[in-house]
């Protein structure tokens, strides 16, 4: 160290300084493409489309489909009902790796919903309809009061 | 004031040393992160937001009471496959008059219905498959759409009567 040439430490102290600023700097901005990385991949994991698409279909045919009922039974809309739950759970675990499912007016009191009249007002009835989605990553539940859809006004 | 100016060497030391500690301890801890580029998933989302819009697009009905067939469960009965192609080209292509997209997107749509309790699929339309298309693609992204249709689909052998089908398209860049 006696032999050392003492001149310009100050000067080789503050080259290190910025050094280290700019190695700080780049690690800032190499977080970036991970953070664009880790957004677009949790949006394309998110099954925001297929469970619209689920609710959508629900809303549009099941004011129609429901009807489900202990006092008038319609064996029609039963099949109807029956046909849409089991296209809809099997093409779902078959092709999107999903459970999908609905119910439509649970019973209460060994009455469906739709024949207590327990969801009504003076215009409509309303049916509950119960959607269960679950990839296994995403699980969403929701329950929708539809107005019965009467053709005749 | 006259400033000390001993042992700055022995302070650069130090702080190389500090450095290259921090240095190893980043590179440890970092190490267990697999890095992809991010700009591939920025692409696949894109696409596959773009699908399942223009999906959705073709099956919105143009009546709005409830069961009401909308253009592409009209398609998918009448097994259309040539006009879904010109149609769903057509979204696919969409863009604003001020920018111009560059138009290399194909796709291949199949349909999936249900029979007993085995799923069944048909291919039901393809983009026009251009030569490099075969040579080498970017990966397909799938997007899928439940269509109800009134009647069996096109091809036999299938249950009759209302039901619900799975649109599966895959789409890519060639």
């Amino acid at each position: 160290m006696e032999t050392l040439n003492d001149e310009g430490q100050w000067i080789v102290m503050m080259g290190f300084l910025v050094a280290i600023g700019m190695f700080m700097l780049a690690i800032v901005v190499s977080q970036a493409p991970l953070v664009g990385q880790t957004t677009a991949e949790s949006v394309m994991e998110f099954p925001k489309n297929e469970i619209q698409d689920l609710r959508g279909k629900l809303v549009s045919m099941g004011s129609t489909l429901p009807e489900i009922s202990l006092e008038t039974p319609d064996s029609d809309q039963e099949t109807l009902q029956n046909r849409f739950r089991e296209d809809m759970a099997l093409l779902s675990m078959s092709r999107n790796n999903a459970i999908a499912n609905y119910s439509v007016d649970p019973l209460y009191n060994g009455k469906y919903w739709y024949d207590s009249g327990t969801y009504g007002d003076v215009f409509y009835k309303y049916h509950q309809i119960d959607i269960h989605y679950n990839n296994g990553v995403t699980e969403y539940s929701e329950s929708l009061l539809l107005p019965q859809w009467d053709p005749e006004g | 004031m006259v400033m000390n100016d001993e042992g700055q060497l022995y302070t650069i030391e130090g702080i190389t040393a500090g450095v290259i500690m921090l240095v190893t301890a980043f590179t440890i801890f970092n190490s267990g992160l697999v890095y992809t580029p991010g700009d591939a998933h920025i692409s696949d989302m894109q696409i596959q937001q773009l699908g399942y819009d223009a999906l959705q697009m073709m099956d919105t009905p143009a009546d709005s009471s409830p069961l009401y067939e909308s253009p592409l469960a009209k398609m998918i009965q009448g097994n259309h496959g040539d006009q879904f192609k010109i149609e769903f080209n057509d979204y696919l292509k969409k863009h604003t008059g001020t920018t111009e997209i560059v138009d290399s997107l194909e796709f291949n749509a199949t349909v999936f219905n249900r029979d007993g309790d085995t799923p069944h699929s048909y291919q039901f339309s393809n983009s026009t498959m251009y030569e490099t298309s075969q040579l080498t693609r970017e990966p397909a992204i799938s997007v899928t759409r439940y269509v109800w249709i009134t009647g069996r689909p096109f091809a036999s052998g299938y249950d009759t009567g209302n039901q619900l089908v799975l649109l599966e398209v895959l789409i890519w860049r060639r």
